[in-house]
């Protein structure tokens, strides 16, 4: 092998290592599963024994007595991701109603289920979610933030969620938070309260 | 052979650049009447990944990898940007449109500022008005001789009487007062009475009490009509007032004041998408005066108040002390004329002592 076959081999080497470098720099950069990804995916994995039911476990933020509460649930095993986020979204409507300080208005139905190329999650929701709801506006708010937790805690790679009534976009549910864009922002916030003080 | 090589390793440097993305974007703005368009324009893959969130206060832009922004020197909004991030600090704005257009690939955002969407508000023709509810008063009210027993607030220039003139500067003049749903919304429901009949006997008993004080008094609603939250806030904003009150219903037996949450977060980013409004300014006064009114509440009616900060867009968007007030539900309370002038008599106290 001359010295010239040798330095060109060396070269091609150099250049496909390279080529490989660069590329698996590209996609990482943009085809990166993200953590919450393959935790989604991991549980469909997960071996089912004989016997036992086949179920996951989601997270419920539910607006209870003034404040929001996270209990789990475990669900029949779904593993579209657009099954797993409707089993959440009627879970979250399926929350007890009576007697528990909850303002979820009752029969509300998931219409339709619709991700833009901006990965807005639509809910079209029933006309129940605005006839059924009479409650004030921390209720509103907590109603709102409840579904919004829970659609973000169990369905990865959400950048926001916007609410539809019967397909069509609406101004406000119960009159106090509005509807008209996404919920992400309205959710930066901690809500805060306080007792008039007595001598105030 | 060795031009080859040369040649590959230029392939080679340059695939391993492209890798790292960064996208030149232009942006222009022009405004016509009262309409503000801001374009944003760049190649096909950077407009068709971008991801725009709005409100009325506040405009972000995420794009799919990181981009210098080109703009015009002197634009007439504050702007942050970091990274592939862009955000944009609104003000005096009632509607935001947004499309995605091709050929040239741009994102164009239509602003619509407060004053011209309130000449295009719609008429709506007024409901009936449900049984056992007044007339409506004209939604500037005149003045009229202050009743005796009732501490005097001021009066405004445009309308002033002698004598509470000579009594001290006035801080308040006009105010909005807010009757909360309407028309197909009934708001809380107890028994045969609903929120927004409530809403509105006390909004418009409210509104005669003040104006007997000699305040210019606006109501959003005057009928059992559909008003939309960005008509309340657009009509309130064009009446430039002194204080703003909504009035609602509680879910419990208590009364609530809610005022808007305090803008926080350090980082400029944070700040520009955050839904701060006009309100900023106003907190300190906002909570003032839900302090007097709470207070009033107790002394009048011996009842609590809970004081709640909550970011709603009544209170957040408007330029003056903003307060929504909830009543206790109609469920647990008959909101007969006698109940009603009391919450009247204590709104008006609660008033004076925070012009005080």
């Amino acid at each position: 092998m001359t010295s010239r076959t040798t330095f060109t081999w060396a070269a091609v080497i150099v250049l496909l290592l390279g080529l490989a470098g660069g590329g698996g720099y590209y996609f990482s950069r943009n085809f990166t599963i993200t953590k919450q990804q393959k935790e989604a995916v991991a549980p469909a994995q997960q071996m089912v024994l004989p016997g036992q039911e086949d179920t996951f476990t989601i997270q419920l933020y539910s607006p209870v007595n003034g404040r929001i509460e996270m209990t789990e649930k475990a669900v029949p095993r779904r593993t579209r991701a657009s099954s797993i986020a409707e089993a959440v979204i009627e879970e979250y409507f399926r929350l007890p109603i009576n007697g528990s300080g909850s303002v979820i208005p009752a029969n509300v139905k998931l219409l339709g289920l619709y991700r833009d190329a901006q990965q807005i999650l639509y809910l079209d929701l029933s006309d129940e979610v605005r006839r059924n709801f009479h409650a004030d506006a921390l209720s509103e708010y907590l109603l709102l933030r409840g579904l919004y937790e829970t659609v973000t805690a169990n369905i990865p790679d959400i950048s926001d969620i916007k609410i539809l009534v019967e397909g069509k976009e609406i101004d406000t549910l119960g009159g106090h938070m509005p509807l008209r864009y996404p919920l992400k922002n309205y959710f930066s916030y901690e809500p805060k309260a306080e007792k008039a003080a007595p001598d105030e | 052979m060795k031009k080859g090589i040369f040649i590959l390793f230029v392939i080679l440097f340059s695939t391993v650049v492209s890798a790292q993305k960064t996208g030149e974007v232009q942006m222009r703005y022009s405004v016509r009447g009262n309409t503000v368009r801001i374009v944003f324009e760049a190649s096909d893959d950077l407009i068709k990944n971008a991801n725009t969130i709005t409100s009325l206060s506040s405009v972000k832009i995420e794009f799919p990898y990181a981009v210098v922004i080109r703009k015009q020197q002197e634009f007439i909004f504050e702007t942050a940007q970091r990274d592939r991030f862009f955000g944009i600090s609104l003000k005096d704005v009632a509607d935001v449109k947004t499309y995605k257009l091709y050929s040239p690939a741009r994102i164009v955002i239509d602003l619509k500022t407060a004053a011209g969407a309130q000449k295009e508000l719609p008429a709506r023709p007024a409901a009936q008005t449900p049984p056992g509810v007044a007339t409506p008063p004209p939604a500037e009210v005149s003045k009229k001789a202050a009743p005796a027993g009732i501490q005097a607030l001021p009066q405004p220039s445009s309308a002033p009487s002698a004598s509470s003139q000579a009594e001290r500067p006035r801080k308040i003049r006009t105010v909005v007062i807010d009757p909360g749903h309407g028309g197909y919304e009934d708001g809380i429901v107890g028994g045969d009475m609903r929120e927004k009949d409530i809403d509105l006997a006390i909004a418009r008993d409210l509104s005669t009490a003040l104006a007997k004080k000699g305040l210019i008094v606006h109501l959003t609603r005057k009928a059992d009509q559909p008003v939309s939250l960005t008509e309340r806030i657009v009509f309130a904003s064009g009446k430039k007032p002194d204080l703003f009150l909504s009035l609602h219903a509680s879910s419990g037996d208590s009364f609530a004041i809610y005022t808007a949450p305090e803008d926080t977060g350090p980082d400029s980013t944070v700040k520009a998408y955050s839904i701060s409004g006009r309100q900023t300014r106003h907190l300190a006064r906002s909570r003032s005066l839900a302090k007097a009114l709470a207070a009033s509440f107790r002394n009048e009616l011996k009842t609590g108040t809970v004081l709640r900060q909550l970011p709603l867009p009544v209170l957040y968007s408007m330029d003056a002390p903003a307060v929504l007030i909830e009543y206790p539900s109609p469920a647990t309370v008959t909101y007969d004329q006698k109940m009603r002038e009391r919450v009247v008599r204590a709104l008006v106290a609660g008033m004076a002592a925070y012009d005080e």
